[in-house]
């Protein structure tokens, strides 16, 4: 569904080019779970951000069901976010101001819904990450593994294709880390959600049923 | 995205940070509340001159004769002179009253305290005319001739009170080198604008009793009541060349209620424009001051651009959550604005026993013109924030 082709990207510090990604050939298909591991600096999250369609490459070819984007203009790709893409964030980015509920139903205010439609998406996926009763919380209110939980339902309610997740247990410890691994697992396999998880931790990886290696923003 | 999600939206924004919201449309309000105050009170203050001629009638005219040349009328005889002046004034077409006078400066004394205040030689038909009413006594009559009678406006009558005269009728004042009997007391009137000098700060005597006083002074004011439903202006050309044929030397001046209200109004657009500059400077400051918030407020709000653009919002969505809260805060700062516009507006009104009147048009104005500040120097910061890059807004600290 989504294919990377010899994908580079740099950053320019002060007019001196720095290789980040170096060639990376990535190809995902519907109903995968992939784990990708590396060493800190290796560019897991530039990889992510650059499938996400948050970020542009310097060089190489993306393609979204063997369509080509990198013609795509900014709302064309917002467009695509909101539809495709669920980001799951290691320190989570709730919106401290709005409760939990209103968190899992920011990506509907960018389609033409109505608000009772939007409460009930959100409201359901609230229940399916265990969250019912919790809905009208401030994210201060929560424990960390109960505002993944809501992040995981904000990146569910749109129904997107794939859930991108850089490190989401990272500030979670081993029994909550744990929880969410088996709500990922279970979206993976009861929906058939593609899931990708950036992640540092051997027994988080050995969970998915593939594994991916990055090393100097090469695969391997 | 719906405009009212964005509403919603800024709403709870601002209201999150109550303080800060307020402290920032400060300048929006006091912009607002100045303008607002100052158009209402100028709009005020004009109503309430106009509602003097509106006691009067605007069927009133007024002329005052003024000679040309220097030496012409010397030979002419000042008495014939001003009977000629009523005798044209009487036979005028479509003129229902006419009330010729005379105004001196002579001095006033009595009991040896010098007053301040204007002479006024009338006939009786100026009663009418200006419906001066009496407390007292009777107004001058054309039975007077040149007697030394004379009727007190009510500040000069209180004046005198106050110096201990009370039982004025009968009294005697000295004016110039001639002593006048107080016959009547004049109730106060109202500042009218066509009249030459304020009734109330004038002795009235018999017109021609005033010609006496002074070398200079003659029947060289006319006010005249035109007939109802006339035109004012074939009725000032008919008045031209009647005074023209028998006064050639002489030229001539019209004050209509018309006239002064029109320049009154000109005055009053003057006026407000300058209020309007002076308003739009403190709506400038407060602009300024919301820009201020607004980038600061970007700044702070660097990380839920970023997760925003991450779920799906559009650059244009950004820029206009942005708007939408700045325009909505300077909406808020004009509505208190106007507000306290109209409080203070209303406090001028009471302590100048003005009637108030809510005019619709500050209002209108003070919304619009805040509304316009918050999309003006809203727009800046909005911009700033929808070209954020969410990647860099997204970065772990
Ligand atoms: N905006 C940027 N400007 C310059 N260099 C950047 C920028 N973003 C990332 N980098 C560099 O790119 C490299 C890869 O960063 P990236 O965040 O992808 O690593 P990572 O594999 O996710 O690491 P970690 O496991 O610590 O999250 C790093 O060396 C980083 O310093
Ligand atoms: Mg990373």
């Amino acid at each position: 569904m989504i294919e990377l082709n010899n994908i580079h990207k740099s950053y320019f510090l002060a007019g001196q080019e720095e290789p980040v990604l170096k060639g990376i050939n990535f190809k995902m298909n519907d109903g995968d779970m992939i784990a990708l591991m590396g060493p800190s600096g290796s560019g897991k999250s530039t990889l992510m951000n650059i499938i996400g369609l948050l970020d542009h490459p310097t060089s190489g070819i993306y393609k979204l069901n063997n369509t080509e984007i990198a013609s795509f203009e900014s709302d064309q790709l917002a467009e695509l976010r909101n539809r495709y893409i669920g980001f799951v964030f290691q320190s989570f980015f709730l919106l401290p101001r709005l409760t939990a509920l209103q968190n899992v139903m920011l990506p509907l205010l960018y389609r033409n819904m109505t608000r009772e439609e939007m409460k009930k998406l959100a409201m359901e996926k609230l229940i399916k990450v265990g969250m019912k009763d919790l809905t009208h919380h401030k994210p201060s209110q929560l424990s960390g593994g109960q505002q993944q939980r809501v992040a995981i339902a904000r990146a569910l309610v749109g129904d997107p294709k794939v859930i991108l997740a850089d490190e989401p247990t990272g500030a979670l410890d081993a029994k909550t880390s744990q929880e969410v691994m088996d709500l990922l697992i279970g979206l993976n396999q009861a929906e058939g959600t593609t899931i990708v998880v950036v992640t540092h931790d051997e027994d988080v990886a050995s969970q998915c049923k593939k594994v991916t290696r990055i090393r100097d923003g090469r695969l391997i | 995205m719906f405009i009212k999600t964005h509403l919603r939206e800024s709403l709870q924004n601002l209201l999150s940070a109550k303080l800060r919201s307020f402290l920032a449309i400060l300048g929006v309000l006091v912009g607002t509340a100045s303008v607002v105050a100052l158009v209402s009170g100028g709009q005020l203050a004009t109503e309430h001159a106009l509602a003097q001629f509106r006691e009067l009638g605007t069927d009133l005219l007024a002329v005052t004769l003024q000679d040309m040349s220097r030496d012409g009328s010397k030979d002419v005889d000042k008495e014939t002179e001003s009977e000629n002046v009523t005798k044209v004034a009487n036979h005028l077409k479509n003129v229902e009253l006419s009330a010729p006078y005379a105004i001196d400066f002579s001095a006033i004394n009595y009991d040896g305290h010098q007053l301040r205040g204007n002479i006024v030689g009338a006939t009786e038909t100026l009663q009418k005319i200006l419906k001066l009413k009496l407390t007292q006594g009777r107004f001058i009559s054309d039975l007077d001739q040149k007697e030394s009678y004379c009727v007190l406006g009510d500040s000069i009558y209180k004046k005198l009170v106050s110096m201990g005269m009370f039982d004025v009728l009968g009294e005697h004042i000295r004016i110039g080198d001639r002593f006048f009997t107080v016959i009547g007391v004049l109730q106060k009137t109202n500042e009218n604008m066509f009249f030459l000098v304020d009734v109330n700060n004038s002795i009235v005597i018999p017109a021609f009793a005033a010609l006496a006083l002074n070398n200079y002074v003659t029947l060289n004011n006319v006010v005249f009541k035109i007939k109802a439903d006339q035109d004012v202006n074939p009725i000032k050309d008919s008045i031209t060349s009647a005074f023209a044929d028998s006064f050639p030397t002489k030229k001539i001046f019209f004050r209509s209620p018309q006239e002064i209200i029109n320049g009154m109004k000109k005055q009053n657009e003057t006026f407000t424009l300058l209020l309007g500059f002076i308003g739009s400077i403190a709506l400038i400051v407060g602009g300024i001051g919301v820009m201020n918030i607004m980038l600061v407020s970007v700044v702070e709000r660097r990380r839920e651009i970023g997760v925003r653009m991450a779920v799906g919002a559009k650059r244009r969505d950004i820029q206009l959550m942005f708007l939408t809260e700045a325009v909505v805060l300077t909406l808020f700062g004009g509505l208190m604005g106007v507000m306290t516009g109209e409080v203070v507006a209303w406090m001028v009104a009471l302590i100048s026993q003005w009637k108030f009147h809510l005019y619709i048009l500050p209002l209108i104005v003070g919304f619009f013109v805040s509304a316009l500040v918050g999309i003006f120097f809203g727009f800046y910061p909005a911009r700033k924030a929808s070209l954020l890059d969410p990647i860099e807004t997204l970065r772990s600290e």
